[in-house]
């Protein structure tokens, strides 16, 4: 089949079995600024993909290391590598003229106009960046040029059969990274590592039909069924309506399920799906009613002036679930008790009093209970009731979202493969913006999330490996797609 | 080791004034005797401390040993520790942090038109205050919290250099805190 480069997210075809390892970068010491799996014709298409940045020049820590030398220039020590792209354009924005025409370069790399320097493949060293920065640094930012002549994919002489791949195949991976130094130390990093898939727009021989596309965005479609090559699992495909999932047979001893997310609309999992038969031109229907599930939710702000820390805190977290299509929002009511010493008092500080709390009437049972107090800490959700969160005074904006998470059964993505600093569930950070949907599946699916808990999602429910602690019934299905299942862009 | 007693008074040094704060500079230097007692470290061994200290500043719930590790640092954090808890975060790192917040606030200013659970009644400005002074906080708090578990007189003179600076107040009662904590444990 010839398809032109221009390839539609119609139908992007399934990438989870390619998470083998012989298609993975060897796995770096360090966790990545940014990871994710994404089609070659979107990097081609999205400029949001090809945008790496903004890095500050300058330390990560206010004195740079232990031992480190004193104030200095800083280098950067810069790594461009993978076939799918050709080179990279740096910009410093907030870099006086001078002091860019003084750094000093070592490596493939040359100014072009407007004050742009194009790196190329291989490691670059810019020698003599400012590091004596006080207020703000100069800010560097870096745009991938991608390899269009890359082989290998859809309209290639080699893609000649009548039918694509059942799963995408390897174009290779993009590394950047970007070593800031001050002498010999790394006072810096940066890392960002793409494994770009060739993705063909499967035939609409049998379909998915998408109903009540809330916001007819590119949902995810998480299929598994039977194919003449044998069961698939976790295929993905994307589209607002009609989906093309090729050829799908019955089912046979194969699962047969769908799960779709969506902005906007709650996740839909449908299992036992039996309309895919030997012929072609089946059907499935999947009405995406309703719109996300709005999770209840009761603030109580034991600290004078925190109300619209909360309100702003609220609203980050329904962006983040809503935009990295977990389906889940948050509706607010909020209680101001910071004047009552007696709530304040009974709520304390942290999860040492959840016990009292929720025997308290400064407790709401059956939703989401956060508590805004006086103490110098991030937040915390509460193991005895996970219904309960603490936020202290040091939570930055996406603490809250963090603690939803452990309430609908998440734990921390440190140091998991295929996870990068980005994700909301990183223990730590300050530019957490990222769900997987193998992490959204979990919060709506697993049985001991708070949404079922509470009775705000109905719906066939498992029991994920790699969630938190929590008690399903006996019996209860465990079939979960990866946790780093992930589909970029959202 | 040489003890250390630390009259009251120095306590009271610890100055809380809510809503006048005079913050130190973010590249504020290390202090003289911490400067004076850099480590001598390779430059991966540098890098790996670097990790394991910013680890425990921006730690969530820092159920993972992040402070154990720290302490395991000994003395070589002392000089970081005590420029961050007296500066905070690093103008990169702040940098990068304000860029986070101002775009936040841009997509929810935008989502908000159309999702009314995404409204925002603060101004740009006071929406990257509030963050940008609990990442300040974060790292001052952390910091004292580090030297008191790290202990000896170095830690202990880092944490009473704070009392020529007007601090936020949960950051005062941390300081606060660590040098109790410290004393009691004399």
């Amino acid at each position: 089949m010839k398809v032109g480069h221009d390839t539609k997210r119609l139908a992007v075809a399934g990438f989870a079995g390619t998470l083998a390892a012989g298609l993975l970068l060897a796995q770096p010491t360090l966790q990545p600024t940014i990871f994710a799996r994404i089609c070659f014709g979107d990097f081609v298409r999205i400029p949001e993909l090809v945008e790496i940045g903004p890095i500050p020049v300058g330390c990560e820590i206010i004195d740079c290391c232990p031992g480190c030398p004193g104030p200095g220039p800083i280098d950067w020590r810069i790594l461009v590598a993978g076939d799918p792209i050709e080179s990279a354009v740096l910009t410093f924005e907030g870099l006086a003229p001078e002091r860019a025409r003084a750094i000093g370069i070592e490596g493939d790399a040359r100014w072009l106009e407007g004050g742009q320097l194009r790196i190329g493949k291989g490691e670059v060293i810019l020698k003599g960046l400012p590091g004596d920065a006080r207020d703000r640094p100069p800010v560097g930012s870096m745009r991938l040029v991608v390899n269009r002549s890359l082989k290998g994919g859809p309209g290639d002489s080699a893609d000649s059969g009548d039918e694509p791949p059942d799963a995408p195949k390897d174009a290779g991976s993009v590394e950047i990274s970007i070593d800031q130094m001050l002498g010999r130390f790394v006072v810096n990093e940066y890392r960002l590592r793409y494994q770009v898939l060739w993705c063909w727009p499967f035939r609409p021989r049998d379909r998915i039909r998408l109903d009540n596309n809330a916001s007819s965005d590119q949902a995810v479609v998480l299929l598994d069924a039977n194919r003449t090559g044998g069961c698939v699992n976790d295929e993905i495909r994307r589209g607002s309506g009609l989906i093309g999932v090729g050829s799908v047979i019955a089912n046979g001893t194969c699962r047969s399920e769908v799960a779709v997310f969506s902005d906007d609309d709650a996740m839909r999992l449908v299992p036992n799906v039996n309309v895919w038969t030997n012929s072609l031109g089946d059907l499935l229907p999947v009405d995406l009613t309703p719109n996300r599930l709005m999770a209840p939710l009761s603030v109580w702000v034991t600290r004078a002036g925190a109300a619209a820390t909360a309100a702003a805190d609220v609203a980050n977290a329904n962006l983040l679930y809503n935009a990295n299509n977990a389906g889940i929002g948050f509706a607010v009511t909020t209680q101001d008790l910071s004047g009552n010493q007696n709530a304040v008092t009974t709520i304390g500080t942290g999860c040492a009093n959840a016990a009292a709390v929720q025997a308290s009437a400064f407790f709401t049972p059956n939703r989401l209970n956060v508590y805004y107090v006086d103490s110098a800490f991030t937040g915390v959700n509460c193991g005895l009731n996970r219904n309960i969160q603490y936020v202290g005074t040091t939570a930055n904006n996406q603490t809250l979202a963090h603690e939803f998470g452990h309430s609908f059964t998440l734990g921390h993505t440190n140091g998991l493969a295929g996870f990068a600093l980005a994700n909301v569930m990183m223990g730590g950070g300050q530019n957490r913006t990222h769900f997987s949907e193998g992490q959204s599946f979990r919060m709506n699916a697993n049985c001991f999330s708070t949404l079922n808990g509470n009775g705000v999602r109905a719906g066939p429910v498992r029991n994920c490996p790699d969630s938190l602690a929590g008690n399903c019934p006996a019996g209860t299905d465990a079939h979960c797609p990866a946790l780093a299942t992930d589909v970029t862009p959202k | 080791m040489k003890r250390v007693f630390v009259p009251l008074a120095v306590l009271a040094a610890v100055t809380v004034l809510g809503s006048c704060r005079k913050e130190p500079s973010p590249a504020a230097a290390p202090t003289p005797t911490a400067e004076s007692a850099r480590p001598s470290l390779s430059p991966e061994q540098a890098a790996e401390a670097r990790r394991i200290i910013v680890r425990w500043l921006e730690c969530e719930e820092c159920e993972s040993g992040e402070l154990e590790a720290v302490v395991r640092l000994g003395n070589t954090a002392v000089p970081t520790l005590a420029a961050t808890l007296r500066g905070g975060p690093s103008p990169a790192s702040r940098e990068k942090l304000r860029r986070h917040l101002v775009s936040t606030y841009s997509r929810l200013r935008k989502e908000g038109e159309t999702h009314r659970e995404m409204r925002l009644s603060q101004s740009e400005e006071s929406y990257v205050q509030t963050y940008m002074e609990n990442y300040v906080a974060l790292y001052q708090v952390r910091s004292a919290q580090a030297l008191a578990a790290i202990g000896g007189d170095e830690a202990r003179k880092a944490l009473e250099a704070t009392g020529g600076y007007t601090l936020r107040k949960d950051v005062a009662d941390a300081v606060n805190e660590s040098l109790g904590k410290m004393t009691r444990e004399r």
